[in-house]
Parts: structure tokens; sequence; C-alpha cells
């Protein structure tokens, strides 16, 4: 019944009320400590270091990552810095090396603010936390710098086709000790790294390097014109040279084989000279004649002529045979 | 007329206390509902943001995890249970295995006159347009279009530097093969020597593949002296696809010396099968000269064994006594053989000039 009906007596609260009561004055409270705790309580992210400020005066520097105390506002600020490496462009130069030939270099430098309050105090300082501006400033520091490190080096040290000769890493070291020292103590600003992105020609000297490429082509192409020719008539003289030898000594061995078969050919008649010379002599006679007669020869002779003596005078010896 | 029809109610049934309160309108019985229906909403969304950071890390990724802005852990694969923002944030990384890749940007040309020698080039040239140019050692120009291919090795310090990561690999790049190529002739990055031979072809490769290691080894150097100095991107460089092109206004001389060679190529071609058509037709003309004297020989040989063959076997035959009738028997044979072989004879009587003519036969 006591809790179903409200209180008649004015000024003492039923225990519902006052349970009630201390829930809400709870809820009030968490809510303005949460509120408390949104004024106190800055987050350090990593990669940024905050810098708390009172009244506009830089009291500490917080640089380890997490949450943070601080008086609320107005009395106290929190101002992110932040840590992380950049790397910075300095636009192409037109630097003079040191026999005086003019070369377009375009460097970078790789920075960022250490962690250490000092640094960051003087970051914020030197370039009101401006890394656009700390940018800027470094680029015109180090555009600066790569002229007089220029002067130091020959182009002979910057390109050349004995890599050993080659000084690029000499020269980013000596650039890099030129703007190292000046940023940390100007800006708070740590160099990490300096390199030479870009290294070109000015544009006559650009325009001559591509025209000497290309004039150097054309010397090789007519080279190798030159050469092909000039091999391919050396492997014609050479194969005409061989085919020449081949014939001449085809000739030679043919004229050794005709005149070997004729020597052959002189010992077979000698044979048959030898065996009976009147027999070789008369039957060679006739075979000669025999080889010029022919249909259109006509024979003249006399009729006591052998065989012509017999068919007009008879036969000799009264009629006696041939053997 | 109420208090006149009805009765009076017993004492003990008349409720003591206050009425009860009146039943709440239709009104009130909406707003009722309307502020279930927000307390409902907020618990809904209150379980959703309590919930928000329990995800799944796929194969392919990894998390970070920071508790009011410090790193805390590293989750590979699998569930990630953390608590909500903005106490615990989750960033997302691509794995440790994962290959990501970069195209190197080409730097802004100073001048009208340098981009039209060197680039950047349109789409109208068959050069991309990320293409950068570098001097070479041997005083050329050569154009290099780049795709890095790399991978996260420190996550944490990746996701601190995630957004100048593009710009820095970049310039980390160029620096590198500008050192490179500042040692290097053009060879090294483009076949403009015929090489002679296999050996040529296989140093010609070698020298290729020195000049990516080098070109890897010195980005990733790089990388390293930044991570020495306690400014590391977390990444490593794993490859480098490299492409080498010419300025457009050499290329065409370029071309020139490789339409020169193949030219002296098809002349040398060309000749070496006329030479060998030449030592063909020499070899054949050799071939006929020897069977042609060959077969002279042979002819020779057996001409005089058939004009000697008679002799000698007469010779064989021969006797003292035979041998007058022999011979006058080849003789006469002999003599009978012209005489019938000749168009006519002619007999002259030496006495009395009588003349007798005696003809062949007919044609």
């Amino acid at each position: 019944m006591l809790t179903n009906t409200p209180s008649d007596n004015l000024g003492t609260p039923t225990r519902d009320e006052q349970v009630k009561i201390m829930l809400r004055i709870g809820v009030a409270a968490l809510i303005l400590l949460a509120a408390i705790a949104a004024a106190c309580i800055v987050m350090v992210p990593a990669g940024e270091a905050i810098v708390i400020t009172r009244f506009g005066n830089p009291v500490r520097v917080v640089t380890r990552p997490g949450l943070a105390w601080k008086l609320p506002a107005p009395f106290e600020s929190s101002i992110p810095i932040d840590l992380r490496l950049r790397t910075t462009a300095t636009g192409l130069q037109d630097v003079g090396t040191r026999e005086g030939l003019r070369v377009l270099v375009q460097a970078y430098v790789a920075w960022q603010v250490p962690a250490d309050p000092i640094e960051v105090r003087q970051f914020l300082r030197s370039v009101r936390n401006q890394p656009d501006e700390a940018a800027r400033q470094l680029r015109s520091y180090a555009n600066a710098a790569l002229h007089i490190t220029s002067s130091n080096f020959a182009l002979s040290d910057l390109v050349n086709i004995d890599p050993k000769r080659v000084r690029l890493d000499a020269f980013e070291s000596a650039l890099r000790d030129q703007i190292a020292a000046s940023m940390q103590k100007v800006y708070g600003i740590d160099v990490r790294q300096v390199g030479i992105e870009r290294m070109t020609f000015p544009d006559e000297t650009l325009a001559a390097t591509v025209a000497r490429m290309r004039a150097e082509r054309e010397t090789d192409a007519a080279e190798r014109t030159a050469r092909g020719l000039r091999e391919a008539a050396a492997i014609r003289a050479d194969a005409d040279r061989d085919a020449r030898e081949v014939v001449a000594s085809a000739r030679e061995q043919a004229a050794h084989t005709v005149a070997d078969a004729e020597q052959a050919a002189a010992r077979v008649y000698a044979k048959a000279y030898e065996s009976d010379p009147g027999l070789y002599s008369t039957l060679r006679s006739l075979d000669s004649i025999g080889q010029m007669i022919g249909r259109n020869s006509s024979v003249v002779l006399r009729t006591d002529a052998v065989p012509f003596k017999v068919l007009v005078s008879g036969p000799e010896g009264g009629g006696k045979a041939a053997p | 007329m109420s208090a006149v029809l009805e009765a009076p109610r017993p004492a003990a049934a008349v409720p003591v206390g206050p009425p009860p309160p009146p039943p709440p309108g239709p009104i009130a019985q909406s707003v009722a509902i309307g502020f279930r229906a927000v307390y409902a909403a907020g618990l809904l969304l209150l379980a959703i943001w309590l919930t928000s950071n329990i995800r799944e890390i796929a194969p392919d990724s990894q998390a970070v995890v920071l508790r009011f802005g410090r790193i805390v852990r590293v989750q590979a694969t699998g569930l990630l249970i953390a608590w909500p923002r903005p106490v615990e944030q989750v960033e997302i990384l691509p794995g440790p295995e994962r290959q990501l890749s970069q195209d190197v940007a080409a730097l802004p040309p100073p001048t009208e006159r340098s981009q039209e020698l060197i680039g950047p080039f349109g789409p109208e040239q068959a050069i991309p347009q990320d293409a950068s140019s570098y001097l070479t050692g041997d005083g050329g120009v050569v154009l290099l279009h780049a795709v890095l291919i790399y991978r996260i090795t420190d996550p944490i310090a990746y996701v601190l530097e995630r957004e100048h990561i593009a710009p820095a690999l970049d310039r980390l790049f160029r620096a590198a093969t500008v050192d490179l190529t500042a040692g290097r002739n053009l060879n090294d990055f483009l076949v403009v020597l015929a090489a002679s031979g296999a050996g040529s072809d296989q140093n010609v490769m070698a020298r290729r593949a020195d000049v990516l290691r080098l070109l890897l080894d010195s980005v990733n150097a790089r990388l390293n002296t930044l991570a020495t100095a306690g400014s590391s991107l977390g990444i490593e460089v794993a490859r480098i696809d490299m492409t080498p092109f010419l300025p457009p206004e050499a290329k065409t001389a370029f071309d020139a010396v490789l339409l020169a060679t193949q030219a002296a190529d098809r002349q040398v071609a060309e000749a070496r099968t006329d030479a060998e058509r030449r030592r063909q037709e020499a070899n054949r003309e050799r071939d006929q000269f020897l069977a042609a004297a060959q077969a002279t020989a042979a002819e020779r040989v057996s001409r005089a064994n058939v004009d000697t063959a008679r002799i000698l076997a007469l010779a064989h035959e021969e006797t003292p006594q035979t041998r007058n009738s022999l011979l006058l028997r080849e003789y006469r044979a002999e003599v009978s053989q012209i005489l019938n072989r000749a168009g006519s004879t002619v007999l002259v009587d030496p006495k009395t000039r009588i003349r007798f003519v005696l003809p062949g036969k007919p044609k």
C-alpha cells in the first residue's frame, strides 16, 4: 500500500522517492563528471604530440600516445603537432657545377619533428605549427644549399660511365650536412634523408643530347649497313673463289684422267705393234683408210692394183685359190 | 432522480482512500508508446555501438588497434574484438603477404620544350605518361616507367605513415634511379647495340638483371636508412617492374639502326644463299668434268682395245707359215669393205687410159 500511495506527509519523501532522487543525482553527477573529463582529458594519438598551453604559454609537451590531463578551457588548451615523416621537394634548380656547367637538379628532403619536447616547442614557435609553412621555408633553404653544394662537384662526379666515379651519395651527404644543422636549430626539424630525385640538362643541352643520340644511332646504322654489304661481298667473293678452285681442280683431274687413258691406250697400241709390226701397220693403215672413206668418197685406182688386177688380168699362178 | 432510485450501499463496500486515477487518454497513451519506441531504439543503437568494433579480419588483411590514440596491438586474420569508439579505434591494413603496387609518378616538366623532348607525354605517344627521364652515364637520356611492388613489414609504422608513403616511395625510387642511371650506359636499359652471339645475349640479360637488383637494393637501403633513423615507413619493396623507353625524337634513329641491322642481315643471308648456289654450281660442274673425263678415258682405252683386238688376235694365231695368207686375207677383207663403203671407185688403166667407174650403193 505504501508503494502505491503517494506520501501525504509533505517534506518526508518515501523510500521509493529517495531512490529516485539518488538515481537522478547519480546520473547528473555522472554527466557532470563526463563533461569535466571531456574538458580535462586530451587524447594523444600515435604519431602526434600535444602541446598544453596555459593562457597561450606552452607549459608542457605530451609525446606519449594515450590520454593526458589538462585544466579545462580557458585555463589550458591543447595544440596537436604532427610528428610523422614528411618529404619536401626543392623544385628543379638550375645549378652550376665546379667547372661551370649547368645542370638542373631537384632534391627531396625527408624530415620530421622529433618526439622531443624542446624540438616540438621550437617547431611550434618557429612556424606556428604549420607544416606547409615549414616545408616552404625548408624548400627555400634547400634550394640555396643545392647551389652551394653543386659548386663543389664536377659534372663527371654526377654523371659518369664509370659507376665508381659517380659521387651522388657524397653530393647528398654534403647537401644534408648543409641543411640539417640549421633546420634543427631554427625550426626544430630533424632531416632524416636527402636525395636527388631528378637530374637533367637545360633545354638547349637536352636538345643537343637527344640530337647527339640520334646522330650516333644514324652513324651506327650506316656502319651496320656498310658492314652488312662488306660481309655479303666477302661471302660472295669467297664462294666464287671456292667455285673457281673447284672447277679448276676438276679440270685438272679430268685432264689427268684423260691423259692416263691416253697412256693406257698407247700401251695397248704398243703391245699390239710389238706383237707383229707388219700386221699392225697393214691393218691400222687399212683402218685409217676405212675411216677416211665414206659415201661421198671416190676411190681412183689403177687397174693393175690389187684387187682389180685380178679383175683385169685374171688369177695369178694359174688360178690358185686364195687361202 | 438517481438519489431517489438507488439504494444506499453498505459501508463496507465503499473504497477507502482517494479515488483511482482516471485511465490515460489516447494522447498520453501515444506518448508512452513513443517513449518506449525511443527506449528500444536507444537500446538497439547501444548494442550496435557496443559491437561496432567486433569484426572479421579477412585473410589478406590485418588490423591495428589503437586505444585512446595509443597503438596497443596488431591483430592478424580472424575475429577481432575491440572496444567501441572512442575507446578503441581499429585500422584495417593489407596483410603482410599482400603485394601492393604503385606506379611511380612523373614529375612535371620544367618547360614546354623539355616536355617535347623527354615528356611526360600525352596519350598520342606510345610511352606511359608516368615515365620519367633519367640521365645515363654515357650522356644519354632514358625514359623509365616503373611499378613498385611492395609489402607491409611493420604495420604500426605503416598505419602512422600511411598518408605519406606514396610520395615518399616515389621520391626514394627516383633518387635511387638517378644514382643508378648516372653510372650506367644506355645499353644497360635498352638494346641499342646488337649482340654478337648467344654469349652477348646472356651478358645483356645479366646486366639487366643486375640493374634491377641494384635498383631494388638501393630503394630498400633508403627505406632502411629511414627506419634506422626512427622514421620507418613500414614497407619493403619486393620487386620493381621497369620498362625503358627512348625519347621520341631519338627513337626514329634507333629504329633506323634496327632497320639497318635487319637490312644488313638480309644482305648477308642473301649473299650466303648466292654463295651456296655458286658452290653447288661449281660442284655440279666439277662432277660433269670428271664424269666426262672418265667417259673419255674409258672410250679411249676401249677404242684402243677395239683397234688392236684383231691385231692381237691374228698375231696370236699366226705362224710363219700362215702369216702371209692371213695378212692377205685380212687385206682383201679390209679392201673390199673400204671399196664397198666408198661412193664410187674409178679404175684407170695406166696403159690405155681407160677408166672404169664402179658406182657404190645409192644414197
